[in-house]
């Protein structure tokens, strides 16, 4: 496989369609420098960003973890998005810290999104941050999606 | 010896107690200048005076006793009264010598407590008689100087002390010693009393009148005597009700109310018109001739014949059918009928204009000839005879000529609701007490009162019931005490005996309406030409009385009631001089014996009917002075037959002039003179059409007496100018036979103007709707377009103007000049298909046409509105329009001309198929090419090719400039394109190449045609319009506008925010590729919202099943609910930041919720592709295939060669998401 290979899976797609998407998923862990280089390859069009970052999580390999993590702090809120829902497909426990440590967020779709993900990786840990956030954010539709993470994580934890 | 008891004439003085005798010398003292003492002067010896007193005792002297009538106070009394001389015999007389006395002053006294004693006291004077006339005269007879005397007339008027006397009329009538009759106004007032100095002595009734309310009146007997001083007193009460009175007079034996006395009762209805405040009692008499039983009848006839008279107006055939009783024969009793006969239709139809002979009560030839003349102008059988169906018409047309009304009103009641119509006093009030017939005492008198009933119950009429109970009546309720009197409510009442008169109150005193000065009666008859007519004339004043008086009963072949013959001096004048033959003003009859027509000299020909004329006379400066026709004149009867309306003739109509005839009944010598007035409202011509317009120079309108024996048939039109009210224009034509004017008839016609206006073309229709002046609604007129199948054209307003003279009461005649036009009611200004045109003519009362009453408002739109549209083109320029006329007499009195213009956007294969002039967009470009082959597009497509025709007459270039502009729906134009149009055949005018409109979203440029052949192309939109205008000549050529039929797929937007997508590029982009398949995408709202929840939706799957999909992730499912309650359509694009699988865009959707969604990420082309799925479109690997399933990225970058195939657009209009617009 080499990284053409890689980005025309990536490119092959309808609007409406990821046609590449279980090929890539196939390779598992050798795709992920692929995508790693990918990713690093600014002249891209965000569309082949944000798919790649899609990629690693649906591929959900540690490899992959500290590059889609990385983009947890891109100013673009569109791959934090990509990045957050990759991570805790790839590790949960490690997403986890990550986006307790990143939950801030000026964009609230994806303060939201982090949120969700944050519930989505079931470390109950993250309660009373989200307790705090549930009772302290100016934002009322954060302190809701918080409300309901902790809601979430309370019969996570108790199932 | 016993003493001789002194004698006054053949009367013993008893008992004579005193007797003193008074003898003195006139001196005169004259003082003489520088001398002691006076002169006296001796002027003689004034007569005796002798006082003698005693008693008078005894039965015997009383004053009606007869036993000794020598010694009685009566007798004594008798000789006081005669003041003749007496002689007078007493002891003491012999030393005076006296031999008769006068008694100066007698007077007696009744002694109290002594019966049958009475002193007297007589003053006797001595007597001289005067000197006897010298047995010759002297030879210088003296001047006579008529003494004179004062008369003082005090009026008191009672309880009014501030009473104001210069409302009183105070006059004295009566004899003069020397035997003329005085009336004299009196007018040196000082407060209540007048002083008349240097007034005659004589007899006389000094009267004070008060006309004014309230009313009084009253009278006083006055002796004035030479050189004395009389003073009489009036006392006036003021509730005195005064009678103010007219009188008519009739034949003896009489109740026909003959012509004269129209013209009294004439006055009667003015005068209560004028005094609607009084009541009117009408009052019959007789005079004394004949029965009083039968009178009573009489009386009442007159007075029921007048009544008729007096309210035929108010109710035609009730006087009508009491005159046809009352001409009916008389019965025994108390009849209505009055026998008339030739006698009274003789004058009827003499008054009428039919006979003009002698009334002889005669039917003779001339009668029979009238008779069956009347017959004939009236519909009648005619035989001639005057029986049951011929008397109630001339008795109508009789009456007709005053047509008078007084209404109930004016009279007093009766029985509830009923009014007292009138009364008969039979022969028991009559103005002068002779037993014989004499005409001032048959009469009726109309009574103006001022009261609310008579002073006195009156017994019920003989006639009331007749002709059968009811007809007067129900019932009579004013004779509650069941008294016999029928007349006591008025006085004087001369006939004194006649009739018991108790009346319950004052009895109203009569006073003439109009109370002026008998004057000297006066006139003359001549003939035409001033010959003066030397023969017997009968002259009746307005008292009725026989100027030359009357015979007073039958004698021999006089016949008592006629009048006697007065004769003209040598030059044909009459006068009256003697005082007793004075007369108050009224109306005088005079008949001139013989057969002759009169006329008075101050009426035309026309009013000479007869021997008869009537007069009024008001003073000595009026005359009666009549003119006898010559027959030669007089029986020439022209005539002037013309419309009663005739229409102005304006520059731009051409009404039939309408004939008048111009005629006499009889060959004549002379001629006939045409005039007409005022000169500027109708015009006379010799031809219905051409000929000679009457220039009226004298010479012109000069017709001979064979021209007109012939019948002269003139041409009218009106104009210039209208009339101002109805009839003011008058024909005359004026016979002259040697320069003598003969009879002239007069005709009365109206000059109608007719206006018809249309307004002027509105470029916009927002502007004000002007009317087009008079000059330009025929030239240049108006341009109508024809109506085209959906009903688009505009229609014009055509306004019916109320025709002059405002008050002509004709119908008005709105009819179109040919079949291409047709007109619609004032509510359809606006065309639909489902109206129905009018029906032509349209007829309209004049009346029922609004008229201006004030300053109109601009434009000026008062008038009866129509609306006008064309059915046709004309053929040539201004060839139709519509007329106005007066129905039934002239249709073209104005117009309005239109020229219809046809303006057609029509089918290239079919053209001018007016049922497909829709202009349709879809199919045309679904062959995606840069450029065509116009017989590539008259393959299968030639249905959306169009030309643009203009059918126009009144043009002379072989081509025409017209536009051709597309418009949106909102009327914004889109695109304007100028075309030439060529005449193909007679007004015709098509547009060379075919024109082809295209998708807005498709650009001009994007489209070339293959040479040689050309096309034009115009943007349009679905459900626009295009609108063909014409430029030249006219402005007002009209337009036509057809909708452009187009597939469109409408949807509402949704963003959320904080996404960012380019919906006007995504659109632009889209419609340039769908256009190929003839649809255009709409967006019908665009909103934004707040939720950050589904900016970045999480999705795990885009299930591509067309036309099914369904969304199952929740985000996905919140997303497509948004929006559905605020969009009319049901189906919204989501326009999203993006989504957790990567994907530019999205038509998975929740069951029943149709939409797309579409991230930021998204191609120029997804949102198309999008919604092209939900269009049932899968993707297709057709070339440049907007439906790629390679990702849109990969399509050119130029949106126009995108393609949808054909099978792609029918798959799209399979899909039942398409609305076709028109």
């Amino acid at each position: 496989m080499s990284i053409r290979e890689i980005k025309r899976l990536i490119k092959l797609m309808s609007d409406d369609e990821f046609l590449g998407l279980p090929k890539i998923i196939e390779m598992q862990k050798k795709a992920v420098p692929l995508l790693q280089k990918l990713l690093m390859d600014s002249e891209q069009a965000n569309f082949i960003h944000q798919r790649a970052l899609i990629c690693l999580g649906e591929i959900g390999a540690d490899e992959g973890f500290d590059t889609a993590s990385s983009y947890l702090s891109s100013p673009d809120p569109v791959f934090r998005i990509a990045a957050a829902r990759a991570i805790v497909k790839i590790h949960p426990h490690k997403a986890a810290e990550l986006l307790m440590d990143n939950l801030d967020d000026e964009d609230i779709s994806a303060c939201n999104v982090k949120i969700q993900c944050l519930a989505a990786s079931g470390q109950t840990r993250a309660k009373p941050l989200l307790n705090r956030l549930k009772r302290n954010c100016k934002d009322p539709f954060i302190r809701r999606s918080a409300s309901l993470a902790v809601k979430h994580l309370s019969q996570e934890e108790q199932t | 010896m016993e003493r001789i008891k002194p004698m006054l004439g053949d009367v013993e003085l008893q008992q004579v107690q005193q007797l003193n005798i008074d003898a003195d010398q006139v001196l005169t003292e004259h003082e003489i200048p520088a001398l002691e003492g006076n002169f006296y002067q001796q002027e003689g010896r004034r007569g005796t005076l002798i006082i003698v007193s005693g008693v008078l005792s005894g039965v015997s002297v009383k004053e009606d006793a007869v036993e000794n009538p020598a010694t009685g106070l009566k007798a004594l009394r008798e000789k006081f009264k005669a003041a003749e001389p007496l002689s007078f015999v007493s002891d003491i007389m012999s030393a005076t010598d006296i031999d008769e006395v006068l008694i100066e002053d007698m007077e007696v006294t009744e002694i109290a407590g002594k019966p049958n004693r009475f002193e007297y006291a007589f003053t006797l004077r001595e007597f001289t008689a005067a000197p006897s006339n010298p047995t010759e005269p002297p030879e210088i007879i003296p001047p006579v100087i008529t003494e004179t005397a004062t008369l003082i007339v005090e009026v008191i008027v009672v309880a009014n002390s501030a009473f104001d006397f210069s409302r009183v009329s105070l006059t004295v009538r009566g004899s003069q010693t020397d035997g003329t009759d005085l009336f004299r106004t009196l007018t040196n007032r000082n407060n209540n009393i007048w002083t008349e100095e240097d007034f005659p002595p004589g007899q006389y009734t000094c009267e004070a009148v008060v006309l004014d309310t309230p009313q009084m009146t009253g009278n006083v007997q006055a002796e004035v005597r030479a050189g004395e001083t009389t003073s009489v007193t009036i006392v006036l009460r003021s509730d005195v009700k005064i009678a103010q009175t007219f009188m008519i007079h009739y034949r003896f034996d009489s109740a026909f109310v003959e012509p004269c006395m129209l013209d009294v009762l004439q006055q009667v209805c003015e005068f209560s018109h004028a005094n609607s405040d009084l009541k009117l009692v009408i009052l019959g008499h007789t005079d004394l001739a004949g029965s009083t039983s039968y009178n009573q009848a009489l009386s009442e006839r007159r007075a029921r014949s007048a009544f008729s008279v007096l309210r035929f107006a108010d109710d035609n055939q009730a006087a009508i059918n009491e005159w046809d009783h009352i001409r009916r024969p008389r019965v025994s009793g108390a009849s209505l009928g009055d026998s008339w006969g030739a006698r009274e239709y003789q004058q009827m139809l003499q008054e009428l204009g039919f006979y003009s002979g002698a009334i002889s009560g005669n039917h003779d030839s001339a009668t029979d000839v009238a008779v069956r003349e009347f017959q004939r102008q009236n519909g009648l059988n005619d035989d001639g005879d005057v029986g049951d169906s011929t008397w109630p018409v001339l008795i109508q047309e009789y009456l007709r000529l005053k047509n008078l009304s007084i209404p109930d009103s004016q009279f007093l009641p009766n029985c509830s609701g009923e009014i007292l119509k009138w009364l008969g006093c039979s022969e028991l009030d009559p103005v002068r007490d002779v037993t014989f017939a004499w005409r001032p005492n048959r009469r009726t008198e109309f009574l103006f009162i001022n009261d609310d009933s008579l002073p006195s119950d009156v017994v019920q009429p003989d006639t009331f019931n007749k002709p059968t109970a009811g007809t007067v009546n129900s019932a009579w309720c004013l004779n509650d005490s069941s008294v016999s009197s029928r007349c006591c409510f008025v006085k004087p009442h001369v006939g004194a005996g006649k009739e018991s008169c108790t009346s319950t109150r004052d009895p109203w005193p009569r006073e003439a309406a109009e109370p002026s000065p008998v004057f000297m009666v006066r006139g003359s008859i001549k003939f035409e030409d001033g010959t003066p007519f030397v023969g017997q004339y009968t002259i009746i004043a307005p008292d009725g009385e026989f100027m030359d008086g009357e015979i007073p009963t039958t004698s021999g072949s006089l016949r008592a009631g006629t009048g006697i013959k007065g004769t003209t001096k040598a030059d044909g004048s009459f006068e009256y001089p003697a005082a007793d033959k004075h007369k108050r003003p009224g109306i005088f009859t005079l008949e001139v014996t013989g057969e002759v027509v009169v006329r008075c000299d101050d009426q035309p020909i026309e009013e000479a009917k007869g021997p008869f004329a009537c007069k009024r006379l008001a003073s000595d400066q009026d005359s009666f002075d009549v003119i006898i026709v010559p027959a030669a004149l007089a029986n020439i009867m022209p005539s002037i037959v013309v419309p009663p309306s005739i229409v102005v003739k304006r520059q731009h109509t051409n009404p039939q002039r309408q004939p008048a005839v111009l005629s006499v009944d009889q060959a004549f010598t002379g001629t006939g003179i045409f005039t007409r007035s005022p000169d500027d409202k109708i015009l006379f011509f010799t031809a219905a059409t051409g000929g000679i317009a009457l220039k009226f120079d004298g010479n012109d309108n000069l017709f001979t007496d064979a021209q007109l024996l012939a019948g002269v048939t003139l041409f009218c039109e009106g104009g210039p100018n209208p009339s101002d009210v109805l009839d003011d224009i008058t024909l005359t034509l004026q016979i002259v036979v040697s320069g003598q004017n003969g009879r002239a008839a007069s005709e009365q016609t109206t000059s109608v103007l007719l206006t018809l206006g249309i307004s002027s073309s509105q470029t916009n229709v927002a502007d004000e709707l002007l009317i087009l002046s008079d000059t330009d609604k025929i030239a240049p007129g108006r341009m109508l377009q024809v109506q085209n199948v959906s009903a688009q054209a505009t229609r014009a307003m055509v306004i019916l103007r109320r025709a002059l003279p405002e008050t002509f009461a004709g119908s008005l005649s709105v009819q179109a000049i040919s079949n291409k036009v047709q007109l619609f009611s004032a509510s359809e200004e606006v065309a639909t298909p489902a109206q129905t045109p009018l029906s032509l003519p349209q007829v309209v009362a004049n009346q029922a046409i609004p008229q201006v009453v004030a300053a109109p408002s601009t434009p000026n739109h008062v008038g009866t509105v129509f609306w006008a549209e064309a059915l046709a083109p004309s053929d040539n320029a201004l060839d139709t329009g519509f007329q106005l006329g007066i129905d039934g007499v002239e249709q073209d009195g104005d117009r309005v001309m239109i020229t219809a213009a046809e303006v057609m956007l029509s089918n290239n294969v079919a053209p001018f198929n007016t049922a497909q002039t829709r202009v349709q967009i879809e199919g045309v470009l679904n062959r995606l090419r840069t450029s065509f082959d116009i017989n590539d597009l008259f393959g299968t497509q030639r249905d959306s090719l169009f030309r643009a025709r203009v059918t126009i007459a009144g043009i002379s270039a072989n081509s025409i400039q017209v536009t051709l502009e597309s418009e949106t729906e909102a009327g914004v134009t889109l695109e304007s394109l100028p075309l030439t149009l060529n005449r193909t055949s007679g007004n015709a005018f098509v547009s060379p190449a075919p024109i082809m409109a295209i998708p807005d979203a498709i650009p001009r440029a994007d489209i070339t045609f293959a040479a040689p052949k050309s096309i034009e192309t115009i943007r349009c939109r679905a459900q626009g319009k295009l609108k063909l205008s014409v430029d030249a000549p006219s402005l007002d050529a009209g337009a036509v506008e057809v909708q452009v039929r187009g597939r469109v797929f409408q949807f509402c937007t949704i963003t959320i925010q904080g996404a960012t997508p380019t919906i006007a590029a995504d659109m632009t982009t889209a419609n340039r590729v769908v256009a190929q398949c003839g649809i255009e995408f709409r967006i019908s709202s665009s909103i934004i919202i707040d939720n950050p929840a589904l900016l970045d939706i999480a999705q795990t799957d885009c299930p591509l099943t067309i036309g099914g999909n369904a969304s199952r992730d929740p985000e996905e499912i919140a997303l497509f609910a948004l929006g559905r309650d605020s969009c009319p359509h049901n189906f919204l694009v989501y326009f999203v930041r993006s989504n957790s699988m990567g994907l530019f865009g999205c038509s998975a959707f929740p069951v029943g919720q149709p939409g797309v969604s579409v991230a930021d990420s998204a191609s120029q082309y997804t949102f198309g592709h999008e919604i092209c799925h939900v269009l049932h479109l899968p993707h297709d690997a057709r070339a440049n295939n907007l439906m790629t399933g390679a990702g849109t990225t990969t399509l050119p970058a130029t949106p126009n060669t995108v393609r949808l195939e054909p099978d792609q657009c029918q798959t799209m209009d399979d899909s039942g998401f398409l609305e076709f617009l028109e």
